[in-house]
């Protein structure tokens, strides 16, 4: 699933995002880097607005992303922080209720995917870590058969073991090629080694796009982007 | 439409608690509400008797919504949060869902709005008053009551 | 064949990659005509982006030492390694000489040079 922005200008409460244009290619992990308040927790939201309204184009494949947008949405998973599943009830309970919202949801594969993430489907919530809930979703994503993976600085306060495994379950996700992560970050040294492709962000628009790869200047150690 | 009754079967399932709460408050009141309807609307000349009615309406309309709560908001910690806020980025629209519930509201209503309109019109011909005005009656309560809980369904 | 990263490295991930496939090809730990991990598969176990996988084996492929086969994968090209080996070693004793030429003109001494180049030796 790959995602196409064209030129899109959204206006939600007080924020504006201006004349946006990047592309989220599947297979690979586009990394949206910018401060806070730069505008990435609103852009995931415009993505996942049914109601949103915006100019220029959002395509999906090629196709408009608001013609079908069920069957989109159907399709993508949304890992963050924010409170959006039922925080009292356990993990299974969540994806007994939710697995009939979409269109060929696993409940097998959503316990197989907490196996071997280690986590409880018996607890609720609430009582899982920030870590814990955040893998939670992503093997809620798995389970729905997601094709496109929005993190929101999911990775943040991560310790670097349980980030690994962050990470290899994301790779291991992408191995198909036909998935495609959106990932929000400030952390430098994770761009450096995980990001496929870098967009930054400022104050709603978008400041640059362009694949990572990086060389370090021999002995000043500079980072230097091609 | 059907993902979503499929849902709210496994929704009750989850909160059987706060859904027990509901259908038992809300059950009591309706049937309090009701209970003006054993008065036939032809003794409404009587000041009071029009009062009772209408508190009667209210009442029902108020249980009806009671009925309807956990459907719309659910208690989360110390808070209630609403269904819609928990569904805004599943698959399934704000209207689909509204659409869902106003479908058991109907359904909750037909079967009071019957209920009632049996009772009113036995009343009515013990009365000997049974006539338009006591089908009318009937009729419009059950609107009223129906009413009460669209505006709860799009207000919650 | 291991290929480890360096966090501390001076050289890119792509380029530490290139340089520990080269030698692993220069040594023979590497065949010609074995297949190398896809970029992703290579990508996910060393804890990678695919890019970067993907930028290694593009050099590695303008420098003929391995070669791609639409639908399978990359493999070990059949050169003539140790003819690769000399020219690489021509190449870094280039670079040596241009090195040793700046301490000189520092004005460091031999000894003061061969003795810098053992403890960076050993270091690494």
């Amino acid at each position: 699933m790959e995602i196409e922005f064209q030129n899109v200008t959204y206006r939600k409460k007080r924020f504006v995002l201006q004349d946006i244009s990047f592309k989220i290619r599947q297979g690979y992990i586009t990394a949206l880097i910018g401060k806070n308040g730069a505008g990435k927790t609103t852009l995931f939201h415009l993505l996942l607005d049914k109601t949103a309204k915006y100019e220029g184009k959002i395509l999906v494949d090629g196709a408009d992303w608001k013609q079908d947008l069920a069957a989109h949405m159907n399709q993508t998973a949304f890992v963050s922080d924010e409170q959006r599943y039922f925080m009292d009830r356990t993990a299974r309970e969540n994806a007994s209720m939710l697995q009939w919202l979409f269109e060929g949801f696993s409940l097998s594969r959503f316990q197989e995917n907490m196996d071997n993430m280690n986590l409880s489907v018996q607890k609720k919530l609430c009582e899982l870590s920030r870590g814990e809930y955040l893998k939670y979703q992503l093997a809620f994503g798995i389970a729905q058969g997601a094709k496109l993976y929005l993190l929101d600085e999911a990775t943040a306060g991560m310790d670097p073991v349980f980030k690994r495994d962050f990470f290899k379950m994301l790779h291991t996700l992408l191995l198909d090629e036909h998935c495609a992560v959106f990932m929000s970050t400030h952390l430098q040294d994770e761009v450096d080694k995980h990001m496929d492709y870098i967009v930054r962000m400022d104050a709603g628009r978008i400041v640059s796009e362009h694949a990572a790869v990086c060389r370090k200047e021999i002995g000043n150690g500079k980072d230097q982007k091609i | 439409m059907e993902r979503i009754r499929k849902f709210d079967e496994e929704l009750k399932n989850t909160f059987a608690d706060a859904f027990f709460i509901a259908r038992l408050g809300g059950g009591l009141l309706c049937c309090i509400g009701m209970l003006m309807m054993l008065f036939p609307v032809q003794m409404a000349s009587e000041r009071k008797i029009i009062w009772s009615m209408l508190l009667g309406c209210a009442i029902c309309a108020n249980g009806v919504c009671q009925w309807m709560l956990p459907y719309l908001r659910l208690r989360e910690g110390d808070k209630t949060v609403s269904i819609y806020k928990k569904l805004e980025f599943m698959p399934v629209t704000k209207a689909q869902i509204r659409k869902v519930r106003c479908g058991y509201l109907n359904r909750l209503c037909i079967c009071l709005g019957t209920a009632a309109f049996f009772m009113q019109q036995e009343v009515a011909l013990l009365n000997h008053s049974f006539g338009i005005v006591s089908v009318l009656f009937a009729a419009v309560w059950a609107v009223l009551v129906w009413l009460a809980g669209c505006i709860f369904i799009y207000v919650r | 064949m291991n290929i480890v990263i360096s966090a501390n490295s001076n050289l890119a991930i792509y380029e530490q990659i290139v340089m520990q496939l080269k030698n692993a090809i220069f040594n023979h730990e590497l065949h010609p005509g074995e297949a190398l991990p896809s970029i992703r598969v290579l990508a996910s176990s060393l804890e990678v982006s695919v890019i970067t996988t993907k930028r290694a084996y593009e050099e590695l492929e303008k420098e003929n030492l391995i070669r791609s086969v639409a639908g399978k994968g990359f493999y070990v090209c059949d050169t003539n390694t140790s003819y690769l080996k000399e020219k690489q070693y021509v190449m870094l004793e280039k670079k040596m000489a241009e090195v040793l030429k700046e301490c000189k003109n520092a004005g460091m001494s031999s000894s003061e040079i061969l003795s810098m180049a053992k403890v960076i030796v050993e270091e690494g």
